[in-house]
């Protein structure tokens, strides 16, 4: 357990002396510059502006820290060759597998808060009050950098740095598309807005093999819309108690999938 | 090689900062054309754009918003608001282009509702624009309709729709119905129960003046606030009724399909 949290640690504090606050710095200036000339765009919805542009923000920051450094985590260590320096010491190799995920989603949970003071920060001088669905959706982007770090770590331990950044980014890209896609294939609310090309589109996709093909894809890719909670904050309506706790315990179990696979993938792997 | 380097960073400023002005100011410098012409091109379905917004489908929405009040704000706005101060209109629309205009704009919203169907403020302010003498009230009450028949639980639209049905359409029953239901809603403040009350028993003026008070005391800007001052001023002059009968006159509808780009 020592060697855990040892390993956890070492992987913190080495993101935070990146250059982590740079993008906190710049987040802040966007968002104070948002809610400066928010007043004149939005006709009385600035305070709405800067929740959904911070959060969105909140989540391009985060993504942005996970595929630099996440998605480098073991195969930088494994290039590198200091990774035969950590193991020749008395730890096992999940540990080290499962030590650097914490260290990351350690530092996601700070940059998370950081970036949601700053918000709240620029929202109080607009009459924006803290509210309890502000930081459930706070809660859910850190959920999905969550997932989103548990699959870089896989894709890190199965090729280079620059190929595992790839590879997150089209997993995250494909999850987010998921839900619209299985909508467009179960014929959802949205086929009503659908224009006759996309129609026809969402027809091929019921009927041909690309079907079962996005129907598998659907359970192995991370369905970000699970612990995507910015429409209620946005519209100022509450989460459901149950709908939180789902979500977080899909997420949970999501990432711990990935992080186990991650697990056993490194341990075969030949780091010599 | 160092100093070289320094200067280049340091150039690199001013021609950000004189790009960000001159796109700023690209209207008035005329440059290049301005973007909010009357005839728009929609290219993507609001289902598309949902899909491809990354999980950030109420950013998209006020994007949408922003896009549809910068519009407001180039055609229907500048007309009605020059129309309003009483000044010369250097660059007024003509009764087609209102007429354009307003479908676009009534579009506009009707594809951001298609997004985030949640979204209260640009039904209810869109109406309201829409029901301007100028522009076209029968597009104004389907935004109203629509926007309350996506978002059964907000008060504001229920009582907007409402009020309207009765003010505009004449239609009771209907207003009754929407009245009851905004009174039930979560958030809904007790006016509301009076405006439901003086519906059936108030003079068509008191409970005009009574609606348009209340919504100036919870206007947030200052367009609102030119609409509403309006109703009241009507209602002072003693024009009867709603002071809305009159733009019966101004309802179209025979909008020239040809000059809309297809929105789906």
């Amino acid at each position: 357990m020592n060697a855990l949290r040892a390993i956890a640690v070492h992987c913190f504090t080495d993101i935070l002396r990146s250059r982590i606050l740079y993008s906190i710095v710049a987040y802040a200036a966007v968002v104070m510059l948002v809610a400066v000339l928010a007043g004149e765009w939005t006709l009385g919805e600035e305070v709405r502006l800067v929740t959904d542009l911070g959060l969105g923000a909140m989540l391009l920051f985060g993504l942005l820290l996970v595929l630099t450094r996440g998605a480098e985590t073991i195969s930088r260590e494994v290039e590198r060759k200091t990774v035969r320096v950590m193991l020749a010491r008395p730890i096992e190799r999940w540990h080290f597998v499962v030590g650097s995920y914490l260290g990351m989603a350690m530092v996601l949970l700070l940059l998370v808060a950081a970036l949601l003071a700053v918000l709240v920060v620029a929202l109080l001088p607009m009459g924006g009050s803290p509210s309890w669905t502000l930081a459930v959706a706070s809660w859910g982007v850190f959920l999905e950098l969550l997932m989103v770090a548990a699959v870089a770590l896989l894709a890190s331990n199965l090729s280079s740095p620059v190929l595992a950044t790839l590879l997150t980014l089209l997993v995250v890209f494909a999850g987010h598309l998921a839900t619209g896609l299985r909508a467009w294939m179960d014929g959802g609310a949205d086929i009503e807005h659908l224009s006759p090309a996309e129609r026809e589109l969402a027809a091929a996709y019921q009927a041909g093999p690309l079907n079962v093909g996005l129907r598998l894809g659907y359970y192995v890719l991370p369905i970000v819309a699970h612990v995507n909670f910015k429409t209620e904050v946005a519209n100022a309506l509450p989460v459901p108690v149950m709908r939180l706790i789902l979500g977080t315990a899909y997420a949970l179990v999501y990432s711990g999938i990935m992080v186990l696979v991650a697990t056993a993938v490194f341990r075969r792997r030949d780091v010599s | 090689m160092k100093t070289g380097m320094f200067a280049v960073r340091w150039a690199v400023v001013p021609v950000v900062l004189a790009v960000l002005l001159v796109t700023l100011d690209r209207e008035a410098t005329g440059w290049w054309p301005p973007r909010y012409t009357l005839e728009r091109q929609v290219q993507a379905s609001p289902a598309m754009l949902s899909m491809l917004s990354f999980g950030l489908r109420p950013l998209v929405a006020d994007y949408l918003w922003i896009d549809a009040v910068q519009y407001f704000g180039h055609t229907l706005g500048r007309h009605v608001h020059d129309l309003v101060d009483g000044r010369i209109v250097e660059r007024g629309l003509t009764g087609a282009d209102v007429r354009v205009a307003s479908r676009v704009f009534h579009l506009l919203i009707k594809r951001l509702l298609a997004v985030d169907p949640l979204f209260v403020r640009p039904p209810m302010l869109g109406a309201m624009f829409l029901m301007d003498p100028h522009a076209d009230p029968a597009l104004g009450m389907d935004i109203l309709q629509t926007g309350a028949r996506k978002n059964p639980g907000s008060w504001q639209l229920r009582l907007w729709n409402g009020f309207y049905s009765y003010a505009l359409l004449r239609d009771k029953e209907t207003a009754r119905r929407e009245l009851m239901a905004a009174t039930a809603c979560p958030g809904c403040p007790s006016y509301v129960a009076d405006v439901r009350l003086l519906l059936e028993t108030a003079p068509d003026t008191v409970l005009a003046r009574v609606f348009w008070s209340r919504a100036y005391g919870e206007a947030r800007t200052e367009e609102e606030r030119v609409y509403l001052q309006q109703r009241l001023d009507e209602l002072d002059e003693g024009i009867g009724g709603f002071g809305l009968e009159h733009r019966h006159e101004h309802e179209h509808h025979d909008h020239d399909e040809a000059h809309v780009a297809p929105v789906r």
